[in-house]
């Protein structure tokens, strides 16, 4: 008989703690007076390699202008950051791990699509949702094995930008004869083969393809074999784009280059100037100084005289990320991770809800969230100028 | 014919460059019995350093480029204090991991130092190009060449006149005896480290102006110029130079015409025929001479 108080005490104890546990744990709704944590799974510079400030400091600049505004239905947003190193995605997988240890409500990065790869299986068993800031890439696909319900990617997706390429040589340089050229390791080669793929869509044949080391430091023969071109389609990094823009000039030859944000990164430090670089053209999602867009204009300008240097798309990207993150908790209207996701589903997020970058954003069957490319120029000063914006149908969900 | 004339030019200039690279690894070799493979991360240093010199300080080229020499001989002498002096009685296999120990040491240094966003070093000769036979060469290329003769002229000098370079001659003969004749090593390893360096940063300033300066600059260079240096024989000076011109030749005239986007593997190539046909080299006219 005495034993019955205790066992009911003990019932009790355990009532409570579970209580208090479902209130903090994983998985589940967040208290109503908890800031909003989210982690950023990115690199600052100096952590490695390929280490920029770019995702980290438009990521912060939207986190401050929201809080400022009264944050998320009153609830200040938290942002943490894991240190995710785009060179191997081999740690991946941990450093993912850390992010969920942190106890986010979302999670935004991986920059690289092979880090989002390789942690795919563990970030379908967290259940927390996450917004991509890599490259959207075939395998990333929702519906395919690399894809997964709990992942967006907010930046158009390559195949996008290898057809607004085509489209811009074609329709507004009035090029029929186009050479291509691109590093000779995944990103050069695949990117290539898409387009000279486009090209022939359109009844046309390369002048010429050339895949070159992306440590050249001499282009001279690859150069010479784009002669006859109108345009160069060009996939490649910032330094032996700059090698190949400044032999271009050096042979006498005055072809229009068109390249990824490579062009930004090239222009934005000066690596090419004069000639060089009034010939070439940077395929981007937006142009945060130059953009046609006042208010991307206006993150472009705040961005410059906070950070002393020209924001790239990518940190446009990381800031748009937050105000998606945002629009869904608020159209969750909860913390509750399965109703993000089903948020993250169904909402159009558009200028008018604070993003910069593209003209909305809303998630297609593979999960892709940006349908829009834009092409720009640059002056010599670095900053670009928006050209002409290309808008692409949704991608469907891969099969099987 | 225009073309064959700027892959030759270009090739020659690579060459050049390779030389450097590669007299960098031969200097050490010879004196110290240590291949560093930090060479490659300190070309890129170098460049590094001309940008802050020239780029951020805005010292004038001559000076800037004087001064990231000189601040390369002492980080030489840096390395071989920390890598090098604590090792010295250690198999070489040990030196040569230090030296891996180092590159990772300079790399993360730059990244912190510098970031990794690429960096511009303008050419002190302008953009400009000399037209030979139809060709275009780029002022920087002829420059690279005109410097790299002088370079190679100076080290031929230092190693038949002075007492250093016929200290290190004496260690690459026979370490033994010419450490029982007093051939102080400590300070001839010293030097060398040096010597080595500063090679590897007046590379890294003669060729940054060609694109732009990141972490992976030296890299390529210390690879293919490693190949042009076993090709050499990994002996004469004369060896590793003509090594450093065919490598460069090949690499640009056969990779114009056959096969181009293979162009990159064909110091490798070039370097398995030759360790298959010849092991000693095709320049061994004076092994463990300089």
């Amino acid at each position: 008989m005495r034993a019955r108080p205790a066992l009911t005490s003990l019932i009790g104890a355990c009532a409570v703690l579970v209580a208090a546990c479902g209130g903090s744990g994983g998985g589940s709704e967040k208290g109503i007076d908890e800031p909003i944590k989210m982690v950023g799974l990115w690199e600052v510079k100096g952590e490695s390699a390929a280490a920029i400030d770019d995702y980290n400091n438009g990521a912060r600049m939207a986190v401050e202008k929201i809080n400022a505004a009264g944050g998320i239905k009153g609830q200040k947003i938290v942002l943490e950051r894991v240190a995710a190193d785009p060179l191997n995605p081999q740690k991946a997988t941990g450093q993912f791990l850390q992010a969920v240890d942190k106890d986010p409500v979302v999670m935004l990065g991986f920059t690289a699509s092979s880090a989002l790869l390789a942690s795919k299986t563990q970030v379908d068993r967290a259940g927390i949702p996450l917004i991509s800031l890599a490259s959207a890439s075939s395998p990333l696909r929702f519906g395919g094995p690399g894809g997964s319900e709990w992942f967006w990617v907010v930046q158009p997706s390559d195949e996008f930008k290898d057809q607004a390429t085509v489209r811009f040589a074609v329709e507004q340089l009035k090029a029929t004869k186009i050479g291509l050229m691109g590093t000779n390791e995944s990103y050069g080669m695949t990117n290539t083969k898409a387009v000279a793929a486009a090209l022939k869509q359109r009844g046309l044949t390369p002048v010429a393809t050339r895949n070159y080391d992306p440590t050249a430091t001499d282009l001279t023969q690859d150069v010479l074999a784009m002669k006859g071109s109108q345009a160069v389609i060009a996939f490649t990094y910032p330094n032996p784009l700059a090698v190949q823009l400044k032999q271009f000039v050096q042979n006498g030859m005055k072809i229009p280059t068109i390249s990824s944000s490579s062009a930004n990164i090239a222009a934005n430090n000066k690596l090419v100037t004069g000639e060089a670089l009034s010939l070439l053209y940077g395929t981007n999602a937006c142009a945060p100084v130059g953009s046609k867009n006042p208010a991307t204009n206006a993150f472009g300008q705040e961005y410059l005289r906070r950070f002393n240097q020209i924001p790239t798309d990518l940190a446009a990207e990381s800031h748009d990320a937050v105000y998606i993150a945002k629009a869904a908790i608020e159209k969750a209207g909860s913390t509750d991770p399965e109703a993000i996701r089903k948020a993250m589903n169904s909402i159009t997020v558009t200028p008018q809800q604070g993003i910069i970058c593209a003209a909305e954003y809303k998630t297609d069957g593979a999960h892709f969230m940006n349908h829009t490319v834009s092409i720009q120029r640059f002056g010599t000063d670095g900053k670009s100028t928006e050209m002409i914006t290309y808008q692409f149908p949704p991608t469907e969900a891969a099969k099987g | 014919m225009d073309k064959f004339i700027a892959l030759t030019a270009g090739g020659i200039a690579l060459g050049a460059v390779l030389a450097l690279v590669a007299l960098g690894f031969l200097v050490l070799y010879k004196a110290t019995g240590v291949i560093n493979f930090a060479h490659g991360d300190l070309i890129t240093l170098g460049a590094y350093i001309g940008v802050w010199t020239v780029a951020d300080l805005g010292l004038p080229t001559i000076p800037g480029y004087v001064l990231t020499i000189v601040l390369m001989g002492l980080i030489g002498v840096l390395i071989e204090r920390v890598a090098h002096a604590p090792l010295r009685k250690r198999p070489a296999m040990v030196v040569v991991i230090a030296t891996l120990a180092a590159a990772i040491v300079i790399r993360g240094f730059i990244s912190v130092w510098q970031g990794a966003t690429p960096r511009a070093l303008d050419s002190p000769v302008g953009g400009g190009v000399l037209r030979v036979g139809g060709a275009n060469i780029a002022y920087q290329r002829i420059l690279i060449l005109i410097v790299g003769a002088i370079a190679v002229i100076a080290l031929l000098m230092v190693f038949q006149r002075t007492a250093f370079g016929r200290q290190v001659r004496a260690l690459a003969a026979d370490p033994e005896t010419a450490q029982l004749m007093g051939v102080r090593t400590k300070y001839v390893a010293m030097a060398a480290f040096a010597l080595s360096a500063m090679l590897a940063g007046l590379a890294g300033l003669l060729v940054a102006p060609l694109g732009a300066v990141e972490l992976n600059f030296g890299f390529g260079l210390m690879i293919t110029a490693f190949a042009a240096a076993v090709l050499g024989g990994f002996g004469s000076l004369g060896g590793v130079v003509a090594g450093a011109m065919v490598i460069g030749i090949v690499q640009q005239l056969v990779g114009g015409y056959v096969l181009p986007e293979y162009a990159a593997t064909y110091p490798a190539i070039v370097l398995f025929i030759v360790i298959a046909l010849r092991p000693q080299g095709l320049f061994d006219l004076a092994r463990s001479r300089l």
